[in-house]
């Protein structure tokens, strides 16, 4: 026997000793179900969480575009113009770079009486777009407002994003222009700190937050030179954001454009940028470096160092202004000076 | 010839048992095998239906956001009124209870003690609000004492989310 089995080798042995077969499907079984289990576990666990992950990212962009509503409501009047009516007219300004919704106003009356009454009324196709201002005038009724007396109002605006926005009765206040020094010449204006994207925004809006969104970004500063005689700004100026572990540098460029293909002018040395005493001038960052005056350094792609993640990243910006005077053409002067910071954010 | 060759193998039945047993038990275990896999397949199933039920709850729990448009307290009828809407992006926002406190908790309302009004009723009445819409609760505090000062008013939600501002008495 062991003589014939002896000869048999490869499938024909695995044919003929038939013990342990039911053992193979078992296992054959058993692996089935290992893999039916595991795969379907990890691959569902795994599109869940991608499904929550986007849930999240979805939250966050709704976060980061509520906080970054900024609207001013001023120069608002209220008429009474008969028994239990009041007019309330003011104007909106939408000094953000979102367009916001204006979705119910409310207005509260009171005087020394004591009387205190207050309603709402629903508005309905008041949007705003960015940068843009509108008049708004509604008719309202609050209970108890006679005509002839005096009132005291308080009112104020929802967005559909959920801000609560103040009506102002005084005017918009005018900037204050708020100088950034250090020891050095040049100073910078702390409202100042502005960029531009391929599509929006294409006229310099500020930059407390950033979306990383953005394509082909340049940032933009006011320098005010407080010598007494004219500078020449260098080429090597720049602007640093300081994130965790990387430093984007944006390079000082001549001028930018964001029809077609956006493209940069170089600065050139030759014909620089020339600040007189005491004069101010708004100076343009988008160049990768000074060997690459032409290369976006926030281009197509984010900057090394800004993070493609959701959450939001908080930036320090730093300043670097070479320059020389005109009195001594030779003399380099580089200047640093922090004054912003600005959040990146999706 | 042939006809004889199976003729003998018909009348040897040495071995036949082992055949019958070895199918026995092959067949055996894959009926074993077919069973334990479906209900692995359906356990599976089930637990693929709670998790997504779970992810879901978060996710709404996520998108849930109430925005208070003014909170009025009435010195008069010593009434609560709370000006609500829904900011969120998702429906159904269901309010479950509302505390009041100051320092310290002052009184609770569970959601049979109040009613959620609308300032645009829908044409279906639901009990909860949708996305964009606004709405009301009147609390009645005449059974507390509230002095002149800061309060707090705390929506829960049934997603157990919370939401809170302040009012002045």
């Amino acid at each position: 026997m062991r003589a014939y089995f002896g000869h048999k080798t490869g499938l024909s042995k695995f044919r003929a000793e038939r013990k342990g077969f039911s053992s193979i499907v078992g296992a054959i079984f058993m692996v089935l179900i290992v893999w039916i289990l595991a795969s379907g576990y990890f691959i569902y666990t795994l599109s869940q969480n991608t499904v929550y992950n986007d849930a999240i990212r979805e939250k966050n962009l709704l976060e980061s575009n509520v906080l970054s509503e900024n609207v001013q409501v001023t120069n608002a009047t209220y008429v009474v113009n008969g028994n239990d009516k009041v007019n309330v007219s003011t104007s909106i300004t939408n000094i953000g770079s979102l367009s916001v919704q204006f979705t119910t106003l409310w207005v509260y009356a009171s005087n020394s009486t004591p009387y205190t009454g207050y309603n709402c009324t629903q508005l309905s196709n008041v949007n705003v777009q960015g940068g843009a201002t509108i008049p708004l005038s509604v008719n309202m009724t609050i209970q108890g407002l006679r005509l002839g007396s005096a009132y005291s109002f308080a009112s104020w605006l929802i967005t559909g994003r959920g801000n609560v926005v103040p009506v102002e009765i005084a005017p918009p206040p005018e900037p204050e222009h708020l100088p950034i020094s250090a020891a050095g010449f040049c100073s910078l204006d702390w409202f100042y700190l502005k960029y531009t994207a391929r599509y929006n925004p294409t006229t310099p809006s500020d930059a407390a937050i950033i979306s990383k969104a953005c394509r082909y970004v340049a940032l933009y500063i006011n320098v005010t030179n407080n010598g007494d005689e004219a500078m020449t700004i260098k080429s090597t100026s720049l602007i640093m954001l300081l994130i965790e572990w990387q430093e984007p540098l944006f390079y000082i460029v001549t001028s930018l454009s964001y029809s077609g293909t956006p493209t940069i002018t170089a600065y050139n040395d030759g014909n620089p940028i020339i600040i007189d005493s005491h004069q101010s001038r708004i100076l343009t960052f988008a160049a990768k470096s000074t060997a690459q005056p032409t290369t976006w350094a926030w281009g197509y792609s984010l900057p090394v160092g800004i993070s493609s993640g959701s959450t939001p990243e908080g930036s320090i910006v730093m300043t670097a202004l070479v320059y020389s005077m005109e009195s001594e053409p030779t003399k380099i002067y580089a200047q640093s000076l922090s004054f912003r910071a600005l959040v990146l954010t999706y | 010839m042939k006809l004889r060759k199976v003729a003998k193998l018909f009348r040897d039945r040495g071995g036949v048992s082992a055949v019958i047993s070895n199918v026995i038990l092959v067949g055996a275990v894959i009926a074993v095998g077919f069973g334990v896999m479906t209900w692995t397949y359906s356990q599976s199933s089930l637990y693929q239906a709670q998790y997504r039920e779970s992810v879901s709850s978060d996710i709404d729990k996520l998108r849930e956001r109430v925005s208070f448009e003014y909170v009025f307290y009435n010195n008069n009828t010593k009434s609560l009124s709370v000006y609500l809407m829904n900011s969120g992006k998702v429906d159904n926002v269901n309010f479950t209870t509302v505390y009041i406190s100051s320092s310290s908790p002052i009184v609770t309302f569970t959601s049979d003690q109040f009613q959620l009004k609308f300032l645009n009723p829908p044409q279906q009445p639901t009990p909860d609000l949708d996305m964009g819409q606004e709405g009301y609760i009147l609390l009645d505090l005449s059974s507390v004492t509230l002095p002149p000062g800061k309060y707090t008013v705390k929506v829960e939600t049934r997603r157990s989310s919370y939401f809170e501002s302040i009012f002045w008495a």
